[in-house]
């Protein structure tokens, strides 16, 4: 798997290189800030751009909007944003599109290898990787008669880790259940939210995002 | 206003029962030879005077020549008092029968704002008011003033020397009077010469008939002073009363013409204005020094909770963790399964400490208020609040960043303290603008009672919402919720 690297931090995208070279993927090129990043992400076609929210020279967004510059652009180009904070206005705006081939991760989430590199290997294969942090927030949200209150809390933790574009077999291997068991709890949960995408179906994490981000009634 | 309407409406009650009171003890006098013509001369002229005088000093409040018009009106009463047929009645008013031309020669002088100029206007009135009272007193004692050529005129009760005495005071009084009047006149002639004609038309009633009063009581006091020609005193003294009855109306109408009387009107009632308002400005400078302490001690106060917070938290949790890597480090050949333990235990350590660096950081300014504004940092707070948080409402543009920074600190405080203190089920958030301010709204359905002065928190923030303007409401009665409203201006 072919990555570029963005990181106005030195010492942090160095680590980031290492990490995953050591996880055996190719880091092609590395990058300071949103341009130089770009030009490289044309260059060279990664499979997955790893990108830093804040970067020079206005050190806000610069990352975020380089990200949306590339899947609007190559959209066949996986896109993992690192952030320092988990915002769920910065998700909205990632996942306005789809959530195919799109990553959104806490910062701190690098310092766990296998995590790191199961988030590229995910979006590098055109699914999706959210911090648990930002589907607790959405979760956590206020709604006039929720119907997420109909839920068990088994599949409150099957509703959370699909959101955060597990499959399910990973999903399985998180809970220790078999994988029928996690299909059981998919569809129910389907059938309990009215949601319309079939459960094995590679959008589904939209459409669970799209349900648990919807404008309170 | 209230209390100065109360005042005159007082007065003019008092003006008519005198009058009243006066009619009959001029129309029953045995020594008074023309009653009905006293009895209407008194009454117009101690009413005309009062009446203007009162309305003079209703329109300018500020200007004195409506107190000395109305002044100059109750002394007709003591002049009518002169009537009286008992002796210590008839000579108290005798005495001050000369009252009101004093008044007068002060209203003259005074015109139009009622106030002296300079030493020889204060001079010229001061004397004469000692001339109508003290010297006349003096005469008094030696004289029978008003009893000759007046036949039923009660004897002078107070008299205790020789009447040679009384007619030299009495020469030196007219004499002095007579000076006193031509100053007068000097003064307000002097008046007019420097008068503009805006001034000219003010002074011109006044001047005319004021004059004419002159003339005729200096015939009255020559005729007197010659001792003879009764008939041409009393004519002129009835003529002089005449003019004296007309005189009120031209005040009015020179004071209501006056500019200087308005200026001086306008000049204090925004005197009283400027006071009010230098009241008000003090204590808002005093309250502003005080939220400004506050403010400064604030900035303090956070730097203290910063470094406590780096202290305890990151700093320890670093040492600790180089304390750990350092034991895994020796373990690392000798026990492997221990040392293993170990690093886990530090990766696990490392993680709450950047975790916690996150949270002070968010803490100090939290970075997607700048990148995207309030709806999105609102979103975000609510999102990680312990309990249900719903964000109702929230303006679609942005706002200047000390608001939207003001509107976001006010919501996260008012969310912790509604997790820490209000046992409430949810919470509501509302930022709406209108009018050019931006309303901020927090309720809970918690347990109330919160009191709004006993946090540092909700004070600091009120200091901070008061330094763009706006103000910070806390209503919390007790089992009825709680609910926090800031209103902050858009424009500082």
């Amino acid at each position: 798997m072919r990555v570029v690297v963005a990181d106005d931090s030195t010492l942090l995208r160095e680590g980031v290189v290492r990490l995953l070279e050591e996880s055996g993927m190719e880091v092609v090129g590395q990058a300071g800030d949103g341009e130089e990043l770009l030009r490289k992400v044309r260059a060279h076609k990664p499979d997955v751009a790893v990108v830093d929210v804040r970067m020079p020279p206005t050190h806000t967004d610069e990352g975020l909007r380089a990200a949306r510059q590339i899947r609007a652009e190559l959209p066949e180009i996986g896109v993992l944003v690192l952030s320092q904070y988990i915002e769920v206005a910065y998700a909205r705006e990632l996942l306005a599109e789809s959530a195919e081939g799109l990553g959104y991760l806490l910062k701190d989430r690098v310092a766990d290898v296998e995590a790191l590199a199961d988030a590229v290997r995910r979006v590098g294969g055109g699914g999706s990787a959210l911090d648990p942090e930002v589907v607790s927030q959405m979760l956590g949200r206020s709604r006039r008669d929720d119907p997420l209150d109909e839920l068990t809390p088994r599949e409150r933790e099957v509703l959370a880790l699909m959101a955060e574009g597990r499959t399910n077999a990973a999903i399985a291997a998180e809970l220790v259940v078999t994988d029928r068991a996690v299909e059981k709890h998919v569809t129910s949960i389907f059938a309990k939210l009215d949601l319309t995408a079939g459960p094995d179906d590679h959008r589904r994490v939209l459409a669970v995002l799209r349900f648990l981000d919807q404008p309170a009634p | 206003m209230l209390a100065l309407r109360r005042a005159l409406v007082a007065l003019a009650v008092l003006a008519l029962a005198c009058g009243i009171g006066a009619l009959p003890l001029i129309l029953g006098s045995e020594h008074q030879d023309t009653r009905g013509l006293v009895a209407a001369l008194v009454l117009t002229a101690s009413w005309g005077f009062v009446g203007t005088g009162l309305y003079a000093w209703y329109r300018r409040p500020g200007n004195r020549t409506g107190l000395l018009m109305t002044a100059t009106g109750f002394s007709w009463f003591v002049f009518a008092l002169s009537s009286s047929d008992n002796a210590y009645v008839f000579t108290l008013g005798a005495l001050g029968s000369a009252l009101p031309f004093a008044i007068l020669i002060h209203l003259l002088v005074g015109f139009p704002s009622g106030r002296l100029k300079g030493r020889a206007e204060r001079l010229v009135v001061f004397s004469t008011y000692l001339l109508v009272t003290v010297a006349q007193f003096f005469w008094f004692l030696f004289a029978e003033p008003l009893s000759e050529g007046c036949d039923g005129c009660p004897a002078n009760p107070i008299r205790i020397g020789p009447e040679s005495v009384g007619t030299a005071i009495n020469t030196a009084e007219v004499l002095t009077a007579a000076g006193l009047i031509a100053a007068a006149v000097a003064i307000v002639a002097g008046h007019w010469r420097r008068a503009s004609a805006d001034q000219r038309r003010a002074l011109s009633p006044v001047v005319f008939t004021g004059s004419l009063a002159f003339l005729l009581l200096l015939v009255q006091l020559a005729v007197n002073g010659a001792g003879a020609y009764e008939r041409v005193e009393q004519i002129a003294f009835i003529a002089s009363i005449a003019v004296f009855a007309c005189l009120p109306f031209a005040f009015l109408v020179g004071l209501l013409r006056s500019r200087i009387g308005r200026d001086e009107e306008i000049r204090t009632a925004l005197s009283a204005e400027n006071e009010q308002l230098n009241d008000e400005l003090r204590a808002k400078v005093e309250e502003l020094r005080a939220s400004r302490a506050r403010i400064v001690e604030a900035g303090y106060e956070e730097r203290r909770r910063v470094e406590r917070d780096l202290h305890d938290g990151a700093q320890q949790r670093l040492m600790a963790l180089a304390m750990t890597l350092r034991l895994a480090r020796g373990k690392l050949e000798s026990e492997p399964a221990v040392s293993g333990t170990l690093l886990d235990e530090a990766i696990e350590e490392l993680a709450t400490a950047t975790g916690e660096l996150r949270e002070l950081a968010r803490g100090i300014h939290p970075a997607v208020l700048t990148d995207r504004g309030l709806a999105a940092a609102l979103g975000g707070l609510a999102g990680r609040s312990p309990l249900p948080v719903e964000v109702l409402e929230t303006p679609a543009e942005r706002l200047p960043a000390a608001v939207e920074s003001a509107a976001y600190f006010v919501v996260a405080e008012a969310l912790t303290n509604v997790a820490r203190y209000a046992h409430a089920g949810g919470a509501t958030v509302s930022v709406g603008r209108s009018d050019g301010v931006v309303e901020v709204e927090i309720r809970d359905d918690g347990v109330g009672g919160a009191n709004p002065e006993a946090g540092t928190g909700l004070r600091g923030l009120r200091d901070r919402v008061a330094a763009l303007g706006g103000e910070l409401a806390v209503s919390s009665p007790s089992g009825g919720g709680t609910a926090v409203r800031a209103r902050i201006p858009l424009a500082g």
